[in-house]
């Protein structure tokens, strides 16, 4: 049996009572005295239902209250709310708490995890798309300047490099610049508004223009497609999310989402390296250049990466070389070929000399 | 006084489901509504904690609303508003001086603030706040509590803070003599050299210890605040006492560190009920109020600035 306790306001006594719920009116008839107290359904300050508690509060303050224990509260909270305007929407709340509760943590983390994967990247990478090309261009330009202040400038090998650029009349909406570092680095990298670093050890290897101009068009390609920017987008987007959502969590938990964060940022890197080797292909043959010097390109790049371990190969941004090899032979442009060009010969034996 | 006439009156029957569901609730709505939801998110957290708190088996009840303290809110916006407006437009003058002007108003109008947060937020909390249907209240003049709180930040100051734990002591004598459940008073009887030297303790033997101490440190800090505090009902005082042991604390501290980490925060609400139920359920009594007899005694009190003051400048009250 449900347990009804009345409190008057002005002392702490409690008194057990039933109550019947009319029409209109809850008459309360205190067992002790017989006394029977009535209120306005309408007059109701609140009704409250905490766990299997109803606290119903009535008049001025110091407020009357009543307090029905026990199963029957919710069936009380029910027949009241039937009397009153507000009140009806909790009653779902309140019947089917459990399930409401689990479909919300459901739908919740479905939404997040949605967002997370697809939503908030996209929305980062459009909002870079609203960055001016000058402020694009000018961003990239002082990110070049405080990287050439630290590493070794190759002067005579940047000035050919860029010749040879010239001699291809490369007509792109970003004014492209190279720099050669000397390095024993196999590698080259793009920075946001045309600017391309190129190391001296990866031109130490190649053979012919072939796979230079090959290594420009994936990095130019970088360049025109904006991938630094849209990676910078995607990524900063998905950092505010992760902030917003989780808020204050400490230390240790923002380092594990951090690095699950590494790890997808890592799968659209690989995107990206894909979509620069398969449009630099198409550059290439823009510029009557033979696409052969790709897949040359790549076996380079792989006979590198035989000597880095087992680890350091899967976490690499760039796609297993191997599966870019047979990407490119799958690519019917990549069997064209060209005439060789002797000015671009010429400008290459030049690069190689000046690396020396 | 025998050991077995003291009594565990305290209880606390959060589930964690419940609460992690309204947080998570609460979080979709704030999220939804750029954070105006705040206030009515924050009522519904101090409702669900309060009306699973029982004393004597009768639920405490919180009758704030939302609205309450969405203005309070707003309230204490524009307050920190003007503080923090006043420092941006020094900065932008460029003017060492007037940076130094805006930097020592900000703050200096941050310390000012305390006393104000606390004496507001103890009358709202308090005044919502009733058992039984009698209402808790808070009898403190703000301005008595400006001249504790600035005379001992001054003694603080010019000691380098060893004077902290008697400031403490200070606070804490003229809020808690302040308290009134309906006809019930309360006190404060703690020394602020007994405070002293338990910070004293705790800070050397937790740095010798790397860390270890810190559990008895908490444990020290909490019975130092419980077993002073006093309830007078016509005339008969009833002593409290805390029985958490280090131990105690360690297991909640530890085990809630790994909810929250492992949840990525979607647990808290696990780790705030074992706080409040942990914490209550070590809390005795010597003796039983006479339950029937408290008389109502206290004003209504609806302002929640100082409280949402209080909340900007996270200091916790209740």
């Amino acid at each position: 049996m449900e347990h009804i306790l009345y409190f008057d306001g002005i002392s702490s006594r409690a008194w057990t009572c039933k109550i019947d719920v009319r029409q209109e009116e809850i008459l309360i008839q205190i067992d002790e005295t017989l006394q029977i107290i009535s209120w306005k359904i309408k007059d109701l300050i609140s009704k409250e239902l905490t766990g299997s508690t109803l606290t119903l509060k009535y008049g001025k303050f110091p407020h009357e209250t009543i307090e029905i224990k026990g199963e029957k509260s919710l069936d009380f909270y029910e027949l009241i709310a039937k009397h009153t305007l507000r009140g009806k929407s909790n009653l779902i709340w309140y019947r089917k708490k459990t399930p409401v509760i689990i479909i919300l943590i459901f739908s919740f983390v479905l939404l997040c995890f949605l967002s997370y994967w697809t939503l908030i990247p996209w929305l980062g990478e459009k909002a870079t798309l609203l960055v001016p090309r000058d402020t694009e261009i000018q961003l990239g330009a002082s990110i070049a300047e405080n990287f050439k202040q630290t590493e070794e400038v190759n002067l005579e090998s940047s000035k050919w490099m860029n010749q040879l650029v010239d001699s291809l009349h490369v007509k792109e909406a970003y004014p492209i610049q190279i720099t050669v570092i000397n390095s024993e680095t196999v590698n080259a990298f793009a920075l946001p508004g045309g600017q391309i670093f190129v190391y001296s050890g990866i031109i130490d290897k190649m053979k012919n223009y072939n796979e230079l101009v090959a290594l420009l068009s994936h990095e130019i390609t970088h360049v025109t497609h904006q991938h630094s920017l849209k990676s910078l987008g995607r990524s900063a987007a998905t950092s505010i999310f992760i902030s917003g959502l989780f808020g204050d969590i400490s230390g240790i938990s923002a380092g594990i989402l951090d690095q699950a964060n590494q790890l997808k940022q890592l799968r659209y890197s690989r995107e990206l390296e894909t979509e620069a080797d398969q449009h630099g292909v198409d550059f290439m043959v823009k510029y009557k250049v033979s696409p052969e010097g790709m897949v040359d390109l790549m076996k380079i790049l792989d006979a590198e990466g035989e000597k880095q371990d087992g680890f350091m190969k899967y976490l690499s941004t760039h796609p297993e070389t191997k599966e870019r090899i047979d990407a490119l032979n799958s690519n019917e442009k990549v069997k064209l070929s060209f005439k060789e060009k002797q000015g671009l010969k010429m400008i290459f034996t030049e690069i190689k000399r000046s690396i020396k | 006084m025998e050991d077995n006439t003291w009594k565990k009156s305290l209880k606390f029957n959060g589930s964690h489901g419940e609460l992690v569901g309204l947080r998570i609730l609460n979080n979709i709505l704030k999220t939804i509504t750029l954070g105006f939801y705040y206030p009515w998110a924050k009522v519904k957290e101090l409702k669900y904690m309060y009306n699973e708190t029982e004393y004597l088996n009768t639920r405490f009840v919180f009758h704030g609303t939302g609205k309450e303290v969405f203005k309070g809110f707003i309230k204490a916006l524009l307050l920190f508003g003007i503080l923090y407006a006043f420092l941006l437009f020094c900065t932008t003058t460029h003017n060492i001086t007037l940076i130094y002007v805006g930097l020592a108003v900000f703050y200096l109008g941050f310390f000012a603030l305390i006393p104000l947060a606390v004496h507001g937020s103890l009358k709202y909390r308090l005044s919502r706040t009733s058992w039984r249907g009698i209402h808790f209240g808070y009898r403190g003049n703000l301005k008595e509590l400006y001249k504790i709180y600035l005379k001992n930040l001054f003694l603080t100051i010019i000691t380098f803070g060893i004077y902290s734990s008697w400031m403490r002591v200070a606070v804490n004598k003229y809020t808690r003599g302040n308290i009134r459940f309906g006809s019930i008073e309360f006190s404060f009887v703690g020394k602020g050299v007994e405070l002293f030297l338990i910070n004293l303790k705790g800070l050397f033997l937790t740095i010798l210890t790397f860390g270890i101490y810190s559990f008895w440190f908490y444990k020290n800090r909490i019975m130092f605040e419980v077993n002073n505090t006093k309830m007078i009902q016509n005339g008969k005082q009833i002593d409290l006492r805390s029985t958490l042991s280090a131990g105690d604390i360690f297991k909640l501290l530890i085990v809630n560190y790994l909810i929250i980490v492992f949840t990525f925060g979607i647990g808290t609400g696990i780790a705030i009920n074992r706080v409040a139920r942990v914490l209550f359920q070590n809390i005795e009594f010597s003796d039983e109020i006479d339950a029937d007899a408290i008389l109502q005694t206290e004003e209504e009190y609806r302002d929640a600035s100082g409280d949402d003051l209080a909340g900007i400048l996270d200091i916790s009250i209740i």
